[in-house]
């Protein structure tokens, strides 16, 4: 059928149109990165020697698992597995050498690599699961502190950011999990782990880091409008009234939370908001549970021995309180226990091992300078059921 | 999902992409796609939420569908519409108000020896919004005042249609029901004011609310009685240009997607703190809220009320009515007394607040205005305490705290300047809505201008993208 040439023409004015949308929109979208870019690039010049502003713990321990997790692996290599070491501020905020894990490995006899990290708990555990299964510990030892189970923790110390490091065929069973305790929900879970698996986990890494920069700056622009110099060490941070005021809070927090000055132990009201779903009963589908339970399940998968311990908490003054009464307490150790054995793993209650000189702190940080080293004591505890946990997976 | 965030731009790229290759296949197909969209990008928040959010709207379209066969003004109609609004406010009071209600109970049944597990249940997110929208509809078919849905599929979009779904504004059937008959109207003029009220939304919400104004408040109400009453003065002002920006940045890019979607939504804010009077307020102030509760509401109650009482007692019928409607309204806005006391104290304004005469809120602003907006301005501010405080002792707190001169010297500058700069953009945005659309006409007008309004839009998504470490969740989506 021959072609009308009106219709030809028609086609031909079309096309052109069409091409030239393209033309234009591609300006527009190029001007539109112009604009994008030249802010980013300019603050990121600006920030570039700014301090940051808030924490990245995510990023500090995503870097920390990127250095020890292949230290894990290595030994599984040289045929000396380590026992890998899962647990927050409890475990490892002491002098090198005297760390929980160190004091286990000088009585275990064999590697044992801390994955400890101030603030983590059993949704980071969750998180981290899959890599550290990878890594092919001999074992895993999960410490397990009784104020993870308090929303005061998970709202304080939450970084949803790790699920990035779920594997994808995990991700059916995340959605099912109550991840939303710790801000999660399902469009980030799935944006976080298809940024890390599309390799974006370093420019994010780097935003992120200039995004905590501009906090820092926002200090600088407050010091400037005062009139006087910013100084970020300035230790008692009274050189401009916003940071006089900041003192000031601090100081009515310390005086909200806890008893005295030297922060030794918390108001009874400060220890409800830490230990309420504990003390009057975990319920059975706690979220924190669930998340435990998934995370054990994962590790039991692969067979890996997972030995989970409630670390050592100031019962004595609970009690002394009036806040143990009931069987809300040992109801939620039965919970917490019921769900390790569940999975095959073993469960240790260290809740009470301590007396009081071994704390040095409200959060249950261990003294260890003093007559009684809370982590060697700890250690103690630990390592001879360590030890049996290893020797029954091998008998196994 | 919030409309700030990677994933969302990811969300709203590929739905637009889909759509523009659907484009002339008619709108059942593009209206059936953006309904699965709005249903995902629901889901995607927590995927627990939606069979709640289905079986609302399963069931009372079947209610609906019943009420417009039954005859007007029968018993069954009257039974149905009952039956719609018993199921879905019964449903906003478990989700929202069960643990509340048990919580202020619990005295009282532990004097007659009864103990009650309060639950702890999860709030859907939107529900406050979609329950009023799904009851306006529902009174609106019953009294025939507005056209029905179509069918379930209109019916379950007017409901979840995801720019509004989660925090408004609220619809009216009216309003959306014959643009989703009609299709998607994408126009050229409509993309442009849609990049415009996106590009106002994100300058309202991160740049303004979350960076500038944000961590000096929660500082503030975090630790009331701390400082001095500058400081205290001056976070009261950051909140109450935070809550607006937070809000209305919100409103604004949930208009902006939905005219780049081909639908027009009603605006919900007219610079409320230039009001000169609380009722002015109220017209200015979350106006699609408003407007249900004076529909749904003021109106019914009050004629309710006025027919039953005696003529010189119609005034008192009146005032009570917006007692009442106030009380709920901060009831809805959430589940505490405080939010109970914020409502009442509205009430209280507008039965006390001196009517103005001759002059309505759309009268323009003259500068003798200026005394009358400077107090109601402060009155709301002072309000605004039991709205912001997390219960009604810390509010107490933050009160005295506001006339206590303290002890710390000096006064956060940083902060008042977010707070000048907050209200001068106020000033602005009453100075520029009347001309917003002149404005667009004249970029569009020669290539060179949009290319230049394409560089704004980048250089202001940067600074957003810069500043949004901290980044925090809309204010609104709580209630």
């Amino acid at each position: 059928m021959q072609e009308n040439p009106g219709q030809a023409d028609a086609g031909r004015t079309g096309a052109k149109s069409a091409s030239r949308r393209a033309l234009r929109a591609g300006l527009l979208l190029a001007c539109f990165g112009l604009g994008l870019g030249t802010v980013v690039w300019g603050g990121i010049a600006w920030l570039r020697d700014a301090r940051l502003g808030r924490p990245t713990l995510v990023f500090n321990y995503s870097r920390m698992m990127a250095k020890r997790l292949p230290r894990i692996a290595a030994a599984r290599q040289e045929g000396r597995p380590a026992v890998a070491v899962l647990g927050a501020s409890g475990l490892v905020s002491y002098p090198e050498g005297r760390r929980v894990p160190d004091r286990l490995q000088q009585r275990l006899g064999v590697p044992v690599e801390s994955l400890g990290m101030p603030g983590s708990g059993p949704f980071e555990y969750y998180f981290l699961a899959d890599e550290i299964a990878d890594a092919g510990p001999a074992g895993v030892v999960v410490a397990v502190n009784l104020d993870h189970f308090s929303d005061a923790w998970q709202g304080a110390y939450a970084r949803p950011q790790l699920a990035g490091r779920i594997g994808p065929a995990r991700l059916v069973e995340a959605f099912a999990l109550p991840l939303h305790a710790v801000g999660l929900t399902a469009d980030r879970l799935l944006y976080y782990v298809a940024l890390v698996q599309a390799g974006g986990y370093e420019p994010w890494y780097w935003l992120t880091l200039r995004q905590a920069q501009l906090g820092r700056a926002r200090d600088q622009l407050e010091a400037w409008l005062q009139g006087g110099r910013y100084e970020p060490r300035n230790d008692s941070g009274d050189d401009t009234p916003e940071r006089r005021f900041r003192q000031a809070v601090r100081a009515t927090t310390i005086e909200r939370v806890f008893t005295g000055p030297d922060i030794r132990h918390y108001r009874a009201s400060s220890v409800r908001e830490h230990y309420a779903a504990i003390l009057d009963g975990l319920d059975v589908d706690h979220p924190v549970l669930q998340v435990l339970d998934a995370t054990i399940a994962r590790l039991r998968r692969d067979g890996i021995p997972v030995l989970v311990y409630v670390e050592p908490i100031e019962v004595d003054y609970l009690a002394q309180l009036g806040l143990v009464k009931g069987p809300g307490l040992s109801e939620s150790l039965g919970r917490i226990e019921a769900v390790v054995r569940g999975r095959g793993a073993t469960f240790v209650d260290l809740h009470a091992l301590l007396p009081p000189e071994a704390f040095r702190d409200a959060p249950g940080h261990l003294a260890y300078d003093g007559a009684l080293d809370g982590p060697a004591a700890l250690a103690d505890a630990l390592a001879p059921r360590v030890r049996d946990a290893l020797a029954d997976a091998n008998d196994d | 999902m919030l409309f700030v965030t990677f994933q969302f731009a990811l969300f709203l790229g590929a739905l637009l992409l889909v759509l523009r290759l659907l484009s002339g296949r008619g709108s059942a197909i593009s209206n059936a796609v953006l309904l699965g969209a709005s249903l995902v990008f629901y889901s995607l928040w927590l995927p627990a939420y939606l069979p709640l959010l289905l079986v609302d709207i399963g069931v009372n379209y079947g209610l609906l569908q019943a009420m417009r066969a039954a005859a007007p003004g029968s018993g069954r109609r009257r039974a149905l519409l009952a039956a719609s609004i018993v199921f879905t406010i019964g449903l906003l009071l478990y989700f929202k108000y069960a643990a509340f209600l048990l919580e202020s109970a619990l005295p009282a049944l532990q004097t007659l020896s009864l103990e009650l597990p309060v639950p702890e249940i999860l709030l859907p997110l939107g529900i406050s919004f979609y329950s009023f929208q799904i009851v306006s509809l529902a009174v609106d078919v019953y009294r025939e005042d507005g056209p029905p849905p179509s069918g379930l599929a209109q019916y379950a979009l007017y409901i979840a249609f995801f720019p509004q779904l989660i925090a408004g504004p609220i619809l009216r059937g009216r309003e959306l029901l014959p643009q989703l008959a009609a299709g998607m109207q994408r126009t050229p003029e409509r993309t442009r004011r849609g990049f415009w009220l996106l590009a106002s939304g994100i300058a309202k919400k991160v740049i303004v609310a979350d960076f500038l104004l944000a961590p000096f408040a929660d500082e503030l109400f975090g630790a009331a009685g701390v400082g001095n009453a500058r400081f205290h003065w001056v976070g009261l002002y950051a909140f109450a240009f935070q809550i607006y920006f937070d809000f209305s940045g919100y409103t604004d890019m949930a208009r902006g997607i939905a005219l780049w979607l081909g639908y027009e939504l009603p605006e919900n804010f007219h610079e409320p703190y230039l009001s000169r009077s609380p009722q002015e307020f109220w017209q200015r102030w979350h106006m699609t809220l408003s407007r249900w509760l004076s529909l749904y509401l003021f109106i019914p109650i009050s004629r309710a009320l006025l027919r039953r009482v005696p003529d010189h007692a119609g005034r008192l019928a009146i005032a009570a009515t917006q007692l009442i409607t106030m009380s709920l309204c901060g009831l809805w806005h959430g589940a505490g007394w405080h939010f109970v006391v914020w409502g009442v104290l509205q009430g209280v304004l507008l039965v006390l607040w001196p009517a103005r005469r001759g002059r309505g809120h759309r009268a323009p602003l003259r500068l003798a205005d200026g005394p009358a907006i400077f107090l109601f301005f402060h009155v709301f501010c002072l309000t605004l305490v039991f709205f912001r405080a997390p219960d009604a002792s810390a509010a107490l707190a933050y009160l005295e705290a506001l006339f206590v001169p303290g002890e710390l010297p000096g006064w956060p500058r940083l902060a008042a300047a977010a707070v000048a700069l907050s209200a001068l953009l106020h000033v602005a945005e009453r100075a520029l809505r009347p001309r917003a659309r002149d404005l667009q006409a004249w970029f569009a007008r020669r290539p060179g201008r949009a290319f230049a309004e394409a560089v704004a839009f980048g250089l202001l998504v940067g600074l957003a993208i810069l500043v949004s470490g901290a980044g925090g969740e809309f204010i609104y989506f709580q209630f």
